[in-house]
This record gives structure tokens, C-alpha cells and sequence, in this order.
């Protein structure tokens, strides 16, 4: 029982959901500024709209990896707080790319709710917003690990993959910029340096190499690792893009609109690569218009060129991949916690 | 002979210390182009390219070469060898680096026009939103000129949690300034001096004052939690170099401060309106509640016929005054001789500037 109390799945969630409101008090009340009660608020509400409502998947698999790296059912209450910790910092990371995002897409809703910057007397006030919540990383990594040996590489770990993620986001607004005049320029080169970049650096490699650092471990000695962990990340990527189109919407929780926004997704790459030249003339004349009948178009064409059936046939392949490269690790504990992650996402339909 | 040459080429008096520091951004800006960390594209290239040299160049770099001049003083010499003159150019710029991601973000969030006589990057065609963006991997880029360069020394984590620090306290005043507008915009009597001096701390006096000092004595292998009287002495200058900004605006003349000021147009917390809502009389008190915040000329004048009758000018050369005087006296306060003449040197570069 007491293994319990310290942290099976349900009782993570809970120490989890508890860390974040220690945390986020720990910013309210932060001495390098001096709040005014305005203020307050507009942080104490801003925190709660964009940090809290998703799944916290990311963060979460720090907790579970760090168990496995350990070889531990349990971990000491230290241990699941900086777990915990490190684990808030990738949903506050993710908080702030999307709020940015949103601005910069022209978005509407998130999450089931408008966009940050959607809300009445937020507006582009927003930007700062994704930044404050940027610097809020910075002092909580301060306050809770300055001191361990491996704070230096804790901030030099968040800010490449930040750097990272930022990269492959411009790649991906002057990609579509570049798109909207040559559909052609979309390839799958392109859309795997996007997704790459973009994502899976964050949603996939951050969490382990977190779990690796509270382990003790340097991380230049896990290339291969980041390597499936990026790879992993891509395979999630083709997965969005495929459940924007054929994903049930009462699953997915949103409707799709790649088509419509003109996205560099892995489906119209496919389809560029697989149509002859009167295929290619639909996807050029109505790629990226918001007329249902244009999508419908398209949409069209994805079924006439069997790209459900290219999907699967990839999803396979990267399965094995992944699971062969996984194996070879040498690491038992590492397989564990790579082959968590794969099963998490192999054949989800959201 | 070779002493002069010595001198010439690593970086005495201020023209070489310019080259040395202009020559050190080509550097840095190659070796962000050229980054391990990220594959780039030709285009994005030379979004960066062209994105860097608009926005990081074209200011004065007051505050990036004070890092230098600083450091030269803290370590007693005319002279820097050529590792210490590129760490601490390397640092001076990635202050430029900082100054520049806040005032694309600023320049988006305040709707601006214009910066530096050149359309805000916001504004330019094909960039529009994507300066925000644009903004991020400008921080960015100071994480991967720190680790860089300055990894490996034993001051880097205290280099790193000093510019997350000012950058925290940066954004906390640009948030405090935004929601004061705003808050202002129903109630002018929200602007105070208390506020005024809060925001105007936190935005503008770490980053620009303290920043580049703190730099230097990181350099010069210092403690900087030996150092908080320093730290209050430079706020403090910083302070009153924001209030002079405020009174350039209105009475600035707009050929030397390169720009029209539109302070009272754009409803801000400004020094004036502060100074105003404190001494004028009721039926003052509407004329500014009446007129201020408005685009229209003539509610301008108003505003600044009011400025005028309550002789803002005159209390303001007397604050400039009062504030020298309590900075020189905490300046020769200060035990260490060397730091006396870093803050001298600062204070004596923004002392009654009309620009």
C-alpha cells in the first residue's frame, strides 16, 4: 500500500495535478518582481488557461520514465517532485509555443475553448504572455535545481530544444508562404525537417532526456536514443496529419483543416508524389481554398490515390523500424521507456 | 613600435573598440547561420540573414559597448587582450541580441509604425505575424552564443540565470505596462508614480543599466550577490534616464530625438501625466481626463498647453537635478574605486542629454 501512496499511475496524476499548484504559486509570489494585484491575476488566470487543459502526456512520461530508468515502482517524494517539476516545465514549453502558434495561424479555438489571444482584453497582449510563460521555465528550473550537478545541463537541454522547436516552426511558416505560391516546393524532405524540428524534439525527446539527467546520466552519451526518439516523434507527426483527414472528429476532439490552411502535411506529399499530371492540376486548383467543395476535392483524390492504405503500409514499416533500433539499445531500462512511448501512439485514433 | 601596434589592433579608445565589436557581430551572426543544431534551408537562411541585420543592427549599441568600456575600467587597463575583448563584445551583443527580441515583440503588441526611421519588421511584406516568431529564435540566439563561447567557464550558469533573470523582469514590466494602459484607458487616475516607477524598472532600467554592468563583472570573475548596492544604483539611473525618454517626448526636439513623440496620443503611463495628475486642480484634472489618449491635434495641444501652465519642464530639470545629486552621492558611497568610475561613466553619458 505504501507503494501506492507513492505513486502508481492514478496516485501520479494526482502528486502531478497537486506540484503544478505549488509551482504556480511559487511564480505568483516570485521576489525578482514585484506584483501588483492586477498583475496577479492576469498571470494566476493566463497560467491557468494555457498551461492546464491538455492531456499532459509530456510531462507525465518524465515521472513514468524516471521510474523505469530506475527500475523502481516508487519513487521517494524528492524524487517524484523534481520529476514532476521537470515534467511541468515541457507542458509550460508547450504552453508557450502554442499560444505564440495560435497568433501567428490566425487560430480560433484550442483545447475546446478560444485561443488565448481570442479572449476579450487579451489580444496581442498574448505575446508577452507566451513569453512570460517562457521565463516562468527559467525560474523554475532556478528554484528547484540550482545546486544539482546536472543544472547547467537542464538549461542547456531546454534551451536547444527551444531553439530547436522555434527553427522548425519558421521552417514551417515560410514553408507554407513559399507553398502557397508552388505546391511543388512541398516534398517529404521538407515535411520531415518540419515535423522534425517542430515537434518531435519536444513532445518526444525532451521527456526522456529529462528522466536521463535526474538519472545522473550525460546525455552525449544517448545520440542513438534522441535518434528514436526523434524518429518516434516524426511517426507521431504522419499520425496528426492522417487523423486531421480520416480521424473520427468526436475522437479527435476538433475538425481538421490542413487542406483548407494550406499545411505541409504528409498526405498532400504522398499525393504529390503519386499523381499523374491531371491529378496533380486538382491538387494545384484546390489545395488550400476553404470551398467544402474544393476539400471535397481533394479529399477525393486521397481515397482514388489509396492513401489510407499508404498510411497503414508506413505505419507498419516505422513500427518495425522503431522496434528493431529500440532492441538494439543495450540498455534494458532504456528499451522500457522507449518501447512505453511507442506503445502509447502505435495505432491511436486521437 | 609593436606596443603601438599592440594598442591599435586590440581595441584602445572608442573608434577600434566600435570596429572590434562590429567585426565580432559578422562572427556571431555567421555562427548562428551555420548552427549544428538546426538544418537549414537556403530560405530560411535568409529569412535569418536578412532578419538579424534589420533588427540587431541599426540602433547606437550603447549598451553592448558598455560592456566592454565597463570591463576595461573594472580591470584598471586601456587595453583588453583579444580573448577579452571578444567575450565581452560577445556579451555586449547578446544584450543588442535581447534589446532587439523585445522590440519586435513591443513594436507587434503596441501596433507601431516605425523603429529606427525604418517600417517595424512586423510591417515589412511577406512578414507580417511571423516576426513573432522572428522574436523567439532572436532569444534563442543568445542561448547559443552563451554556449558557445562562455560554456566551460566558470561563470556561465551565473551568465545564464542573469539574463533569464532580466529577461523575467523585462517581460513582468512590459505586462505591467500593458495591463496599466489598459487599466489606464478607463481611469487615467490608475497612473500614478508608484506604477510609473514600477514599470518603468522592470521594462527598461535591468536590461538597459544593470545588464551591461552585471556583465562586466561577471567577466571581471566577480559575485554579483556582492554587488546589490550597484544593482540599486544602476535601476535607479535607469529610472531617471526612462523619465528623461518621457520628457524627450513632449519637449524633445523631434530633428535630435529622431522621432515625434506620440506619448499622449497613445494613452502611456509617461512621467508628465503622473507629474500632472499630482498637481493639477480639478477643473486641470478634466481638460487632461478629457483629451488625453486622443489621436487629435488639437486634444494634443491641450494636453500640452496643461504641461506648460503647470511648469512640467521646471520640475522636471529640478528632479533631473535631485536625481544626479542622490546618484553621485551614492556612487562615492561605493568602497571599490573602479565600479565608483563604471557608474561615473554611465551616469555622465545620460546626464542633461536632449537626445
Amino acid at each position: 500500500m505504501a507503494a501506492g501512496g507513492n505513486g502508481a499511475g492514478g496516485d501520479t496524476r494526482a502528486a502531478f495535478a497537486r506540484i503544478y499548484k505549488t509551482l504556480k504559486e511559487e511564480l505568483l509570489t516570485d521576489p525578482a518582481f514585484e506584483f501588483t494585484e492586477e498583475s496577479r491575476q492576469w498571470i494566476d488566470r493566463m497560467v491557468d488557461y494555457n498551461v492546464l487543459g491538455g492531456k499532459c502526456n509530456r510531462g507525465l512520461s518524465v515521472v513514468d520514465s524516471y521510474k523505469l530508468l530506475k527500475g523502481a515502482d516508487a519513487l521517494g517524494e524528492e524524487e517524484t517532485f523534481l520529476a514532476c517539476t521537470l515534467g511541468w516545465c515541457i507542458e509550460w514549453l508547450q504552453a508557450f509555443f502554442l499560444v505564440l502558434d495560435d497568433i501567428m495561424d490566425d487560430s480560433h479555438t484550442r483545447r475546446g475553448q478560444p485561443c488565448w489571444f481570442r479572449v476579450p482584453q487579451v489580444g496581442l497582449i498574448a505575446a508577452n504572455d507566451g513569453i512570460i510563460l517562457r521565463n516562468h521555465i527559467s525560474r523554475i528550473l532556478r528554484r528547484h535545481f540550482k545546486g544539482k550537478p546536472y543544472y547547467a545541463d537542464l538549461l542547456d537541454l531546454f534551451n536547444e530544444v527551444e531553439f530547436k522547436t522555434a527553427s522548425g516552426q519558421l521552417l514551417d511558416l515560410i514553408t507554407t508562404h513559399e507553398g502557397e505560391k508552388d505546391l511543388t516546393k512541398y516534398n517529404i524532405t521538407v515535411h520531415g525537417r518540419i515535423v522534425q524540428y517542430k515537434t518531435a524534439y519536444y513532445s518526444f525527446y525532451l521527456p526522456v532526456a529529462c528522466a536521463l539527467l535526474l538519472s545522473g546520466e550525460n546525455l552525449d552519451n544517448y545520440g542513438d536514443v534522441e535518434n528514436i526518439l526523434v524518429e518516434m516523434g516524426t511517426y507521431f507527426q504522419v499520425q496528426d496529419d492522417y487523423l486531421d483527414c480520416y480521424g473520427d472528429p468526436e475522437f479527435i476532439g476538433k475538425i481538421g483543416t490542413d487542406i483548407e490552411d494550406y499545411k505541409c502535411s504528409w498526405l498532400v506529399v504522398q499525393a504529390l508524389e503519386r499523381a499523374d499530371e491531371s491529378q496533380k492540376r486538382i491538387l494545384f486548383e484546390n489545395y488550400g481554398k476553404k470551398d467544402p467543395a474544393c476539400v471535397a476535392k481533394v479529399k477525393n483524390l486521397y481515397k482514388e490515390l489509396d492513401l489510407e492504405a499508404v498510411f497503414q503500409e508506413y505505419e507498419n514499416e516505422s513500427y518495425k523500424k522503431l522496434i528493431a533500433d529500440i532492441e538494439a539499445q543495450p540498455s534494458i531500462a532504456v528499451q522500457k521507456v522507449l518501447k512505453s512511448f511507442l506503445h502509447k501512439i502505435y495505432k491511436r485514433q486521437k
